[in-house]
């Protein structure tokens, strides 16, 4: 299994196959095409809709900080154009043109930049402004990662898309055992309830179809929030408290003023009592990098601690 | 003229804007006096009337309410002793015709105070008199316009003040009520201690009723006395602009406009 | 509305009152279990479900009520002051200068005692400028034609609010993305953070015993100013008190559960409806009923899609919309 369809319970295994079946078509197809013509690249993105560039990008504008990330991850660094807001890592991208943030992009900049390639991310990126994009001409990449194993799928992606594929091969690959190490720490440890607060004021978690759920069962955690039908629930105070889970992991990026203090004083909570109020580093595991590693292992020694 | 002064204005001047309204005006109302109020649209009948209830000051002169100037009163002291009938008066909110009469009880309420028996007894001969006893449940945002002004002026009737101030009480009126409130006003005026002044426009219902009359020329020029003496077809026809031509026989006398 | 009634009509709305401060009570995200909270609260404070009862669901259900009850009120109040039955307790922009405060608090990273205070300071300084601006309304012994005119103090109030908003909007578009979303989400109106609920109750009977002694004086003022100065109200100076009291009572409620709609314009003008037009009745049974209807809609809000939450407001405007319709079709039912 690769990926899961955002927005719909996961999906049942006819479906699954069918979709298997699908990219294995369109493969074949792109197989076929690249024969004909060398220099054409296809990839298929995260809606399930074929890209397909008459050649390699060499102009390519990113829609989001993570998706910059790994652009330059996937080797193809230095054909990146123009970016959006907060596209921080790594230090090259500071300096490369913004046209826009996650509310509002610039469409003129981006046209006049010429670009070859638009990576957009599929619940970040101003839905309607890509929409636009596309029908403006310009070859457009969804991406929408939902487990760990997708970040180095996209990059792989991306790394075919910008003609740098060797490279961004390694990347993932380097990526993927990282993950598997992580996963074969874990096996056959005691299971720990955890609640993960995205955001305290509204109080904010995450669904089972979330990178963050996924990293939180690579730890052998269970999200308590899991079955919920929304992306990043809304949830009740007491709904927590009546789960009473055995840690309570509070993502914080250092300045935002999120801390456990709310929690601090629900003396019978499980977490509160044994002192496993958490803080994990957001600015690493809300961003679908290679990164989010770091914040994964992270994670998994304060799995450890708890247990 | 033993009878007691009930309001006393003194060297009243009334300006709108830069034009003078009134000027140097004297009127001395007694008890039992029925004072009618006439002259041109604009003119200041309503600014008079204002300024006599209170709501506006003088510009200069001053205005006694019985032993004191107005402005030494309270404006709750002087709401038992005086009523105004504003003109267009309007409903923003629904209300029962039997309560908006009620609002009349208010000066003689205390503050945590519920209407009593002589308060509804009040109401209740307010709208007799006003004939709108049949509409008392009726929710007066829905009523006629006549109706309405009805409803308002049994609410100052119900007020039961020693000095009546209506500005033109007879407004969308016909011809039934408006006979049936001027005979109201009069006999009201001659109860024990009270006075009416009204501004109208009716000359031959004032010509009827009124013991008193005060012409605005709205020029500043002014002409207070008796009815008798002030409601005169020659000054009639020079207040309005208009020539009338006064008609009687052995009980009644008339203008009529002379066209 | 007689004495009598006025008992009968309150001692009912403080029955429903209860009732649904009682559900708030015992509903939750288990659904509504009764005994189980019963058992819960004679046991004490020992178990996690007493302290998920005690310690969140009645700070929650008495913040919903007395905030209700407050905006109730001030909707009442506004309505009387501008003789204009569509007013709401944010018509004269204190809820923008609340926001306004809030949110450059919140942009320069002071901490919540801090925003609470600046949204404060925001709300007074609207109403300060209310007052400046519609002076003539409120002090002076004349009563001219600008004194006498409620819509010019709309007007002013119109104008500022949208000014205010202008300012939201520009500060929403200048903030960073990480503090977007407590900024919208205190703008939305929320009581999760809801825990000094004494404060904002106290509040309420505070306000209501202040309105209580000028609830015939406000009657009165329903007729016009002019009308209401002949019949010996001090006008400007039960304005005045309204003005204040409405704006305490509208600040109270929108720093600590932020701008939550509806209820401040439905519910008096529901009961206006039904009861008619007596502020001695109508202003304790709009404190009555809009708690109620608060605290009802933030259960409901917190239990149909638990464990996740709905928007008060939303579900609060669900619920009323149809039930003010119902009300307005079937008319004004006298006295």
């Amino acid at each position: 299994m690769l990926r899961r369809e955002p927005k719909s319970v996961p999906a049942p295994v006819v479906a699954r196959a069918i979709r298997l079946l699908r990219g294995l078509f369109l493969g074949v197809t792109a197989v076929l095409v690249c024969a004909m013509a060398q220099a054409e690249v296809s990839v298929v993105d995260d809606s399930g809709k074929a890209v397909r560039l008459r050649e390699p990008a060499r102009r390519i504008v990113s829609l989001a900080p993570h998706l910059t990330e790994l652009l330059f991850e996937a080797g193809a660094g230095e054909r990146v154009v123009g970016v959006v807001a907060y596209s921080d890592y790594p230090a090259q991208a500071r300096t490369l043109p913004r046209i826009g943030d996650a509310r509002a992009l610039d469409l003129e900049a981006i046209a006049m930049l010429q670009p070859d390639l638009v990576v957009a991310w599929g619940s970040g990126s101003p839905k309607a402004q890509v929409e636009r994009l596309v029908r403006m001409g310009f070859p457009v990449f969804l991406s929408e990662p939902d487990l760990l194993e997708s970040i180095a799928l996209t990059i792989e992606r991306l790394g075919t898309l910008a003609g740098s594929e060797r490279s961004s091969r390694l990347r993932a690959e380097s990526f993927r055992q990282r993950l598997a190490a992580l996963r074969s720490s874990t096996r056959g440890v005691r299971r720990v309830r955890v609640f993960y607060q995205v955001w305290g004021q509204p109080l904010l978690t995450v669904n089972a179809r979330h990178v963050i759920d996924d990293a939180l069962g690579v730890c052998g955690a269970d999200n308590v929030f899991a079955r919920l039908k929304v992306g990043t629930p809304r949830v009740d105070r007491e709904a927590v408290l009546l789960a009473d889970p055995d840690a309570i992991v509070i993502a914080t990026s250092g300045d935002d003023g999120q801390t456990h203090e709310a929690w601090s004083q629900w003396r019978s909570l499980r977490a509160v009592r044994n002192g496993h109020l958490l803080t994990v580093d957001a600015s690493l595991l809300h961003r679908h990098t290679a990164r989010i590693l770091d914040g994964v292992a992270a994670l998994c020694r304060d799995m450890a601690w708890v247990r | 003229m033993s009878k007691a002064t009930i309001l006393d204005a003194r060297t009243l001047v009334l300006r709108a804007g830069a034009r003078t309204l009134i000027c140097d005006l004297q009127l001395d109302v007694r008890e039992g006096e029925f004072w009618c109020v006439l002259g041109p649209n604009g003119s200041g009948k309503s600014t008079l009337l204002h300024t006599l209830a209170g709501l506006r000051l003088a510009d200069e002169g001053e205005v006694w309410l019985d032993d004191r100037p107005l402005r030494h009163w309270t404006a709750r002291s002087a709401a038992r002793r005086r009523a105004i009938l504003l003109q267009g008066h309007s409903y923003a909110f629904s209300a029962s015709v039997v309560d908006s009469v009620m609002v009349g009880r208010h000066p003689h309420l205390g503050r945590f105070g519920w209407p009593g028996e002589e308060d509804s007894a009040c109401v209740d001969a307010a709208l007799q008199c006003m004939d709108i006893a049949h509409l008392a449940a009726r929710d007066v945002t829905g009523l006629s316009g006549g109706e309405r002004q009805r409803v308002a002026v049994a609410a100052v009737l119900a007020q039961d003040p020693k000095l009546f101030l209506l500005d033109e009480p007879t407004t969308h009126l016909d011809l039934v009520h408006q006979v049936a409130l001027f005979r109201h006003l009069s006999a009201a005026a001659k109860g024990e201690g009270r006075a009416v002044v009204i501004a109208t426009h009716e000359y031959n219902l004032a010509a009827r009723f009124a013991t008193h009359a005060l012409l605005l020329y709205g020029d500043g020029r002014t002409y207070a006395g008796t009815a008798s003496e002030v409601l005169r077809a020659q000054r009639l026809s020079d207040v309005f602009g208009f020539a009338l031509e006064e008609c009687s026989d052995a009980s009644r006398r008339a203008f009529l406009p002379q066209w | 509305m007689n004495r009598a009634r006025v008992r009968v009509s309150l001692g009912a709305m403080l029955v429903l009152a209860c009732a649904s401060v009682l559900l708030a009570l015992s509903s939750g995200t288990d659904g509504w279990s009764p005994q189980r909270t019963w058992q819960a609260l004679t046991e004490g404070r020992s178990s996690l479900y007493a302290e998920v009862v005690l310690g969140l669901r009645l700070p929650r259900a008495w913040t919903a009520f007395a905030c209700g009850g407050l905006l109730a009120v001030a909707g009442a109040l506004m309505q009387v002051l501008l003789r204009n039955p569509l007013a709401d307790p944010y018509v004269l922009g204190l809820a923008g200068g609340a926001g306004v405060g809030a949110l450059g608090a919140m942009l320069l990273g002071i901490g919540s005692v801090g925003v609470m205070g600046a949204a404060w300071v925001g709300a007074l300084m609207s109403v300060a400028m209310v007052l400046w601006f519609g002076r003539d309304t409120f002090v002076g012994r004349s009563s001219g034609a600008a004194a006498d005119d409620p819509l010019r103090l709309l007007l002013i109030g119109v104008a500022l609010a949208t000014g205010w908003a202008a300012l939201i909007t520009l500060i929403l578009a200048l903030a960073p993305d990480a503090s977007l979303r407590g900024l919208l989400f205190w703008l939305m109106g929320d009581l999760d953070g809801a825990v000094d609920f004494m404060v904002p109750l106290a509040g309420l009977i505070v306000v209501l015993i202040f309105t209580m002694f000028w609830a015939r004086d406000l009657n009165v003022l329903t007729h016009g100013a002019q009308t209401a100065h002949a019949l010996g109200v001090s006008v400007k100076r039960v304005r005045f008190l309204a003005m204040l009291l409405a704006s305490c009572a509208t600040a109270l409620a929108v720093t600590t559960i932020g701008t939550v709609g509806f209820v401040g314009l439905i519910v008096p003008n529901a009961l206006r409806l039904v009861f008619g037009n007596d502020q001695r009745f109508l202003l304790p049974a709009s404190a009555l009923a809009g708690g109620a209807l608060l605290t009802l809609a933030d259960t409901l809000g917190r239990t149909v899609v638990a464990p996740m939450q709905l928007p008060v407001g939303g579900v609060m405007a669900v619920l009323g919309a149809p039930v003010f319709m119902w009300i307005l079709s079937r008319g004004y039912s006298g006295r």
